[in-house]
């Protein structure tokens, strides 16, 4: 009876030890918990998606098996061409399987991948890689802590979008820039405002009480229906004319900033808060472009996974800033208007960010190796010439400096910035042939005269200088040799643009005409002459 | 028949008061009414309609099978659970009669709501056709693609028995000629293994077209009198190598089509002459069903009922393309209007109810409620379990003799054979992608599926009904 007792008592005891203990070790992984983001704080903030908390409930552990069959039935519609079922069937899966983010991923990347370049018109291809893009952003609202996805999204957008491997890709960067401007209104807008203005209904009442004008105005126009406001303003891009003549400007532009916000939201699932966060860290990006969009996903997903840091993620800003500093900036050939004729040009903004992240990166051990190395040394280079062509001569021997002192670069200790520069053309002029040399002057002539027409005339003014520095190292290099001789610089010159004033729309050949008005007409006055003259040594010559 | 009518009669006014046959039908409403609105299409207008007809007609479909296996199995069994059965035999009527007049009352509510769900989808359907902006070009390729009945054409197939057999010949000879040992052909069982290799090597190589070489197919029986302004559409698709790559690459080829034209001779007769019509040089993209138009008059294209289509492999980068046999090419030709097929499709799913309510009805004469529900339920279930393994496993038995893919591939294979698969009355699929669902398809599930099948079941089960004790079923109820 007694060793009973003894037992009994040492086994509460030992049960109520091991509950004590518990309280201590439940409160520690609550805290790892939320530190490490193991939960998703977004979900229970928002609330699980209806659809998803009533698959969840019930259909329970079939969801699994629905979801499977779901997807063989994707897979054999797939072969067989039929892919209009492909949206439908990847949403329930997501829906059933919100927590498995592999086969999130690999739907998206199949719809923007493989289903896109089974289409042959560029518009089939967009509205899949567009339907990828979009399952991924649902993914990323169902594992907000998982950076596969974001890193998954990102890829889309830098490598899909961003990249030249796709023959429509040209199509894709003017789609959703164009798709992109109707919702901001204008090419660069003021994301610090848009951060700043209301992001909810509640917000928004908040700033309009009922008392205020401007929600007496929404009143009489459609008796504060705010969701049919909404729903005109994503037809015509800006708020009916009716309302707004009533609304003070500072008003006006309050409602204009909620709607593009939450029109923002809705179709990118991207916030203005954070899109100006990554304008402060990485510099002023041209948000029409999908690098700057892979910049903004996979720095989400850094900052979700506090503590599992993806190196893919970090790569894949890298990655991004890279194609951004060499295309990162989208002219037009009239402010605010996507057309099929834009231009992508360096943006210099993201220099230093880039080159920030890269020292950051070299001095981690995955990153610290030569290859790698070489890799910050062959963008500094591009970054000193890029620079020094388009207008930012100061800025080119700063990073010229760096490059003295931080890499083992052979060239840069005995150089001046100029000889540097023109060095790095002309040992493409010394190694090239007549045809090679000839395809990067004109290479060079075109972007300058490209410049003029976009309005860009510092660094046209640049790029023209440096195709006559090599032109004259060519002629230098190649003196007396006829067969291999350049035509005239002015004549190559006035050939360029006159091909550009031909082929382009007018606002960009108008402005070239403008500029280059004098020049054509000496050239055409020089053409006509020396078919005058030919003409008379001809008369002349005939007997 | 009074008494028939009867049964039937009652049992329509008993299915009206089920609860779960009213939230069925419900179910059945909101997949006309509501699911439209919650589909994700492509993004196309042809991609809409055709989620829209493969799902509105899918859903109502499934859940009036599953609203006749329901109701069939309560009104028959709870009869006899709950004993009201009694007060229908002892009066002169046969039992299988009751059981007929059960199954038929059952059928006819379900056929009605089936005709009012078609009608539903067809108006809608045109509804929002009518009310939705679709451009000239999209309009044409969903009148041309979905919108219509377009029959399927296959290629002559080569007698590959008479080419396996001329095969064998030759290398007997040839074996003979070089004095070797030629008794391993005498032997019946050896000579007919030969036979057999030689013929699956034949099917197998069929369709493989080496870098820089073509092939070309021959269609018969098209129709004679097709205008010019119909279009006509090839289906195809091209695998890598002779196995049964499932890998998605870019290729490159060209096709090319026989234009044939009648033209006056020399002695002043007429003579038919063939061009080759050769279209650019292309990307395909392979393991994937591509359809496109024929770009040639088809007056030039069918001749006398026939025509000819060809590829030339322009890929440097793989060694062989393969069009493997039974999956194209083939050519699709408008045979009959959108209504006309709509109809078609409807009457295969009508054939679906009676099937499934016969089975049903037969289960249920024998079993109680629960089971069977269960018994008719998993019988559907394996029917669509089956189809998925052996459309999963194609050809991987004839190729890969690994011991789990042939048993799967087999135990598919008789489950298929034995049980009548629900999707086999879902035609939507054809519906949706305007293929024509044909008279004798419909003729042969009927015959297949209603005859062989259900209906000898049935005819067991109202034997059973017939010498069943019942009154022991009610006391233990």
């Amino acid at each position: 009876m007694k060793n009973r007792y003894t037992l009994f008592f040492a086994l509460l005891a030992g049960t109520i030890v091991l509950l004590f203990a518990n309280v201590f070790v439940q409160k520690r992984m609550a805290v790892i918990v939320k530190e490490d983001k193991l939960v998703d704080e977004n979900f229970a903030a928002d609330g699980t998606p209806p659809i998803v908390a009533f698959s969840t409930m019930a259909l329970g552990g079939f969801r699994g098996l629905i979801a499977d069959i779901l997807w063989i039935r994707a897979g054999d519609l797939q072969q067989k061409g039929q892919y209009y079922e492909l949206v439908q069937l990847s949403d329930w899966i997501l829906k059933l399987q919100p927590k498995f983010s592999t086969a999130a991923s690999h739907m998206g990347w199949n719809m923007a991948y493989n289903v896109s370049v089974a289409c042959k018109r560029p518009e089939d291809r967009w509205r899949w890689v567009r339907r990828g893009i979009q399952l991924m952003q649902e993914a990323v609202t169902m594992n907000p802590n998982d950076p596969n996805v974001y890193h998954e999204l990102g890829w889309i957008y830098q490598h899909k979008l961003g990249n030249v491997l796709d023959d429509a890709q040209r199509y894709y960067k003017e789609t959703m820039a164009r798709q992109l401007i109707f919702v901001y209104g204008k090419h660069y807008p003021d994301w610090e405002a848009w951060a700043t203005s209301p992001a909810t209904e509640d917000e928004l009442r908040e700033r309009f009480p009922s008392d205020h004008p401007a929600w007496t105005a929404i009143m009489e126009y459609n008796q504060g229906d705010l969701s049919r406001l909404f729903g005109e303003f994503q037809m015509n891009g800006d708020l009916p004319k009716e309302l707004k003549d009533k609304l003070t400007p500072d008003d006006a532009s309050v409602l204009d900033y909620y709607f593009r916000r939450k029109w923002l939201k809705k179709d990118w699932n991207v916030d203005p808060e954070k899109i100006a966060a990554v304008n402060k860290e990485f510099g002023e990006l041209d948000w029409l472009l999908p690098e700057s969009y892979s910049i903004y996903w996979a720095r989400e997903g850094l900052a979700h996974s506090p503590g599992r840091e993806d190196l893919q993620l970090t790569r894949l800003i890298l990655q991004s800033l890279v194609a951004s500093f060499n295309y990162g900036r989208m002219l037009l050939p009239k402010e605010n208007e996507i057309s099929d004729f834009f231009l992508l040009v360096p943006n210099t903004g993201v220099i230093d960010a880039t080159r920030r992240l890269y020292k950051e990166v070299l001095k981690t051990e995955e990153f610290a190796h030569a290859p790698f190395e070489a890799l910050y040394e062959n963008f500094l280079i591009d970054s000193i010439v890029t620079l020094y062509t388009y207008s930012q001569k100061e800025e080119a021997a700063q990073l010229f400096k760096e490059l003295r002192t931080e890499t083992k670069n052979k060239n840069a200790p005995r150089m001046t910035l100029d000889q540097f520069v023109l060095n790095e053309w002309e040992d493409d002029i010394k190694s090239g042939d007549f045809k090679q040399i000839g395809n990067e002057l004109e290479g060079l002539l075109f972007t300058s005269c490209l410049l003029i027409g976009y309005g860009d005339r510092d660094a046209a003014a640049d790029h023209l200088a440096l195709a006559a520095r090599v032109y004259a190292t060519y002629q230098k290099e190649h003196s007396g040799i006829d067969r291999v001789s350049l035509p005239p610089f002015d004549e190559m010159k006035a050939r360029t643009a006159r091909a550009i004033i031909e082929n382009y729309p007018p606002e960009i050949a108008n402005r070239l005409r403008a500029e280059l008005e004098e020049d054509l007409k000496k050239q055409e006055q020089a053409k006509a002459e020396n078919a005058t003259s030919s003409a008379a040594d001809q008369e002349a010559a005939r007997p | 028949m009074t008494a028939f009518l009867a049964i039937v009669k009652l049992t329509c006014r008993s299915a009206v008061r089920s609860h779960i046959f009213r939230l069925l039908l419900i179910l059945l409403l909101l997949s006309i009414f509501l699911l439209p609105f919650t589909l994700l299409g492509d993004g196309t207008p042809k991609g809409e309609v055709q989620i829209f007809l493969q799902y509105c007609l899918g859903f109502a479909g499934f859940i009036l099978c599953l609203s006749s296996v329901w109701l069939a199995c309560s009104e028959i069994s709870s009869d006899v659970e709950t004993a009201q059965i009694h007060m229908i035999v002892v009066k002169p009527v046969h039992r299988a009669v009751i059981l007929l007049g059960k199954y038929t009352g059952v059928v006819v509510i379900h056929l009605a709501l089936l005709l009012i769900a078609a009608v539903a989808v067809y108006v809608f359907l045109s509804f929002r056709l009518s009310s939705s902006n679709i451009s000239k070009e999209e309009r044409q390729m969903l009148d041309e693609q979905v919108l219509t009945a377009r029959a399927l054409y296959r290629p002559v197939r080569p007698d590959f028995n008479a080419l396996a057999q001329e095969e064998l010949t030759r290398r007997i000879a040839a074996a003979k000629e070089r004095g070797q040992d030629v008794s391993k052909y005498q032997d019946a069982q050896s000579r007919l293994e030969t036979f057999n290799e030689i013929r699956k090597e034949l099917i197998v190589t069929y369709g493989l077209v080496e870098e820089d070489d073509s092939i070309m197919w021959q269609f018969e029986g098209l129709p004679k009198d097709l205008t010019d302004d119909a279009a006509v559409f090839l289906r195809y698709t091209i695998f890598v190598n002779r196995y049964y790559v499932q890998d998605q690459n870019s290729v490159r080829g060209q096709w090319f089509f026989a234009a044939n034209y009648v033209r006056p001779d020399d002695a002043g007769g007429e003579s038919v002459v063939t061009d080759l019509m050769a279209l650019p040089e292309d990307d395909f993209l392979t393991a994937a069903q591509n359809e496109m138009v024929v770009p040639i008059r088809n007056s030039y294209f069918i001749f006398d009922g026939k025509a000819q289509v060809g590829f030339l492999n322009k890929d440097t980068r793989t060694a062989e393309l393969n069009f493997e046999e039974g999956k194209g090419p083939f050519l699709l030709i408008r045979k009959a209007g959108f209504f006309s097929n709509y109809c078609r499709a409807i009457l295969t799913l009508a054939i679906g109810i009676l099937s499934i309510t016969l089975l049903a009805s037969a289960v249920a004469a024998c079993m109680s409620l629960p089971i069977a529900v269960f018994f008719t339920a998993a019988y559907m279930l394996l029917g669509a379990l089956a189809n998925y393994v052996v459309s999963s496993l194609p050809d991987i038995a004839d190729f890969q003799a690994e011991v789990t893919n042939t048993f799967g591939y087999r135990y598919g294979d008789l489950l298929l054979n034995l049980i009548v698969p629900l999707q086999d009355f879902f035609v939507t699929g054809h519906l949706a992608n305007g293929e024509l669902v044909s008279f004798p398809f419909i003729g042969m599930l009927f015959v297949k599926d209603f005859v062989l099948r259900m209906l000898p079941v049935f005819l067991l089960g109202a034997w059973i009904y017939t010498r069943r004790e019942l009154a022991l079923v009610s006391k233990r109820g």
